[in-house]
């Protein structure tokens, strides 16, 4: 019994020659502090705030989106509590344009609708949502964009393809 | 005897040399599957009694492995943590232990220096010792092994030179392969084996070993329950039969699919029937040739094998590890043999043992490959994991995007290592296949009411698995909660925290330290259970004074009776557990009432008082 102790003692005073550990920070990717209010869907800095429905960017940086994606964007102190306006620029291209004739894009904060918005066409277009004070009152928002129509999977492609985006950004109602 | 020389030191390194460069991947693979499961077995012990336990009770399967799994993940992750690279450097050192024994007996035994150097080597080879060497929780084959071959190489230095220290050396050697592996149980008929065909006598002095593993197989197969369905349930049929042949296949020619054969044009199935035919062949005349060496390669693969014949639903490839010992010794002594042979037979024994090597080759370095990127994936999701709970060590962890083989190699077991609570989303259920026979799974997922919860009091953290990294989610996973999740109650109630009123109906008092006195009547909503098999318990006080007559606690659950339990003087404090109904399409709660037959009057206390409740959970 003694020899027992003795072995667990040993083993119980082993651990202590154990490295401590120090997990790697890059493994995780952790949601950015304060969420930015304007995002550029090209820039690396900026994918965290992409959420979902974004496929991996091109070889040019950029990319599709899904018929349906998810943005976060951070709501400035100044913004807080008033009226605001989510613009949302994108690109359609002229390959595209058969497909997304009459595109309507529909926006939603927190699972309230915004007013939706038509696409004129093949183009590069800034699409403009007005958000009501009420929807703005804490630091960040979740917006979801759903297309009403999209370039259905074809040839080589898998994907269901719906615009390019480009950038997305919460700014007051009324620009001073 | 044959001696060793300064030539046999040469020949001795060949084999650990190959064994560096075919398993150069599976000798650095990082923990997956079961080995988090044995790493954790430290994190419980924190007592003497704690010790013994984590070293002797029986684990998986029933089985008691002590050296083998217990001693060697318990004392090396004591010492160096989760460095496998020690782990890796024990296996290793046990192997070529194992390589110098195979070169030694062999030698003893055919007095062959090309036969004991071939043998090692066509073992190292061998599909058998690929998982063994990558896995470290397969380590029990190779120290099993090891155990074996020093009891054979004992046994033969016995007979030798009838010195009884061998004798004894053997009877130790081979009582300990039993904290190594099961399949020690066979070493009494290798060794009888042995001595019959060496002398056509068996010395009495076997019969203890007989007796040992009669103990031990008696033991076995009456305390350790053998589940009766499953991958692990034994079937003791005439398939047995065919479950040999699909051994000596898979040791003939491995188990490769079509796209990887090593001849594209040659099937797996026409090397392993080939080789199959040749090694036939070579036995009847090593029978007859009185070579036997060969004859006992085949009795060695029969009877280490034969323990595994009844799992006809789990053939794998690492049972092989310690059978193909015999089948190296068919093979090389079949290439000693054709190397003092005519031409045609040099050249046939070449081609079978060439198609041989190549086939079971590709197949040994196919599946270290696969280990090392299972360990790979296993090692970025665990470090990843730490790295949250670092980041949140008292949150509720929800991830999402884990496949079903990242599942099963890493997130199930090694959650138990980390201290948080980390469960899987529980709308990904349908995403991970529980095998037959496993264990039940469900405490890997969150169910709804744990994360309800954990939203209302701020304590969720989400992540999503994504291209090797954890990425955080918390604030889609929150706004893409279902609805009906948001308003769920908690499965567990802490009576004496005030917020858990929000749940409780009629007939409670204020809380207290301890938890809330009922009414006679009191009444509580829990969530509906979100599967079958879920425990209702609750915990509770009534003071022994009031307890005489006894005073009976009813349960009632949805109006229904569920139970009740007879307080006495004896079950002051109480802990009742019933079994909760399955769970009901369209029912998402249950309301619960517990009612006592008898109120007590505190002295200076004018409430009715029913029993204390300090907590009400399901699980």
């Amino acid at each position: 019994m003694h020899r027992f102790a003795l072995a667990a003692a040993l083993w119980l005073a082993a651990a202590g020659c154990r490295q401590a550990r120090h997990p790697d920070p890059r493994l995780t990717l952790e949601e950015p502090q304060p969420l930015q209010s304007s995002i550029d869907a090209t820039n690396p800095a900026d994918e965290l705030q992409l959420l979902d429905g974004f496929y991996a960017p091109e070889s040019g940086g950029w990319r599709w989106s899904a018929p349906q994606f998810t943005v976060s964007l951070g709501v400035p102190e100044e913004l807080r509590g008033k009226d605001a306006r989510i613009e949302f620029e994108f690109t359609i291209p002229e390959a595209a344009a058969r497909d997304l004739e009459g595109l309507v894009i529909q926006a939603s904060v927190n699972q309230h609708e915004l007013p939706a918005w038509r696409s004129p066409g093949a183009g590069t277009h800034t699409a403009a949502f007005p958000v009501p004070a009420a929807l703005l009152q804490e630091d960040g928002i979740l917006v979801d964009f759903t297309l009403d129509r999209f370039i259905p999977p074809r040839g080589g492609e898998v994907r269901q393809l719906g615009v390019i985006p480009m950038k997305f950004r919460l700014v007051p109602a009324r620009v001073q | 005897m044959t001696r060793l020389g300064r030539r046999d030191a040469f020949l001795l390194l060949l084999a650990p040399a190959f064994v560096l460069w075919l398993d150069w991947h599976g000798i650095r693979t990082w923990f997956h599957q079961d080995d988090f499961a044995w790493l954790s077995l430290g994190r419980r012990v924190d007592s003497f009694e704690a010790l013994l336990r984590a070293l002797f009770a029986p684990a998986a399967q029933g089985t008691v492995r002590v050296l083998s799994e217990r001693v060697f993940f318990l004392g090396l992750e004591r010492i160096f943590g989760l460095d496998h690279r020690a782990f890796h450097l024990a296996a290793l050192a046990t192997q070529f232990a194992n390589l110098a024994l195979l070169y030694w007996i062999t030698l003893r035994l055919s007095g062959s220096r090309l036969a004991a150097a071939a043998a090692p080597l066509a073992w190292s080879a061998g599909i058998g010792l690929a998982t063994p060497l990558a896995w470290l929780s397969a380590y029990n084959q190779i120290l099993c092994a090891f155990f074996l071959l020093s009891a054979f190489a004992c046994l033969l230095r016995w007979r030798e030179t009838g010195l009884r220290r061998w004798f004894a050396a053997q009877c130790a050697l081979f009582l300990l392969g039993f904290a190594a592996l099961e399949v020690a149980v066979v070493y009494p008929a290798l060794a009888t084996a042995w001595c019959w065909l060496e002398t056509r006598r068996v010395p009495r002095a076997l019969g203890w070993l007989w007796l040992a593993s009669a103990i031990f197989a008696a033991a076995h197969m009456l305390l350790i329950p053998k589940p009766a369905e499953g991958v692990y349930a034994r079937h003791w049929d005439l398939w047995m039969a065919r479950t040999y042949l699909q051994y000596w296949s898979l040791a003939l020619a491995g188990n490769l699919d079509p796209a990887h054969w090593p001849v594209p044009w040659l099937p797996r199935r026409a090397v392993a029937a080939l080789c199959g035919l040749g090694a036939a062949a070579w036995l009847v005349a090593a029978w007859r040739g009185r070579n036997r060496l060969a004859v006992f390669g085949a009795v060695w693969f029969t009877a280490a094998i034969a323990p595994v014949l009844p799992l006809r639903h789990h053939v794998m490839d690492y049972y092989l590890a310690i059978p193909s010992i015999g089948a190296a010794w068919l093979a090389s002594t079949a290439l000693a043999a054709a190397a003092r042979s005519r031409w045609f037979l040099k050249a046939a024994t070449a081609l079978v043992l060439g198609l041989h090597l190549l086939y079971a080759g590709a197949s040994h370095r196919a599946t270290t490959q696969w280990r090392y990127q299972r360990g790979l994936e296993s090692r970025y999701l665990f470090h990843a994991l730490e790295r949250a709970v670092q980041l949140h060590p008292d949150k509720l962890i929800a991830v999402s995007g884990i496949g079903d083989e990242l599942f099963w190699a890493a997130f199930h077991d090694s959650r138990n290592l980390l201290g948080t609570r980390i469960c899987l989303d529980p709308r990904e259920a349908s995403a991970v296949s529980l095998p037959p026979g496993f264990p039940p799974i469900a405490g890997a997922f969150c169910s709804p009411p744990e994360v309800a919860e954990a939203f209302r009091s701020r304590r969720l953290v989400a992540y999503r698995w994504e291209n090797r990294r954890l990425r955080a989610i918390t604030r889609l996973y929150v706004h893409r909660l279902p609805r009906e999740w948001q308003d769920l109650p908690p499965a567990y109630l802490n009576l004496a925290d005030p917020a858990s009123a929000r749940w409780l109906g009629r007939g409670w008092h204020e809380p207290e330290a301890g938890g809330r006195w009922t009414r006679l009547r009191a009444e509580a909503t829990l969530p509906a259970p979100d599967r079958s098999g879920r425990t209702l318990s609750i915990h509770g006080y009534r003071p022994p004074e009031s307890l005489t007559p006894p005073v009976r606690l009813a349960v009632r659950m949805n109006g229904a009776e569920a139970g009740h339990l007879l307080l006495d003087p004896s079950h002051a404090a109480f802990h009742l557990e019933l079994p909760l109904p399955a769970p009901k399409p369209g029912v998402s709660s249950i309301r619960l009432e517990l009612e006592v037959d008898r109120a007590h009057r505190a002295p200076g206390d004018r409430r009715e008082l029913g029993v204390v409740i300090s907590r009400i959970a399901w699980q």
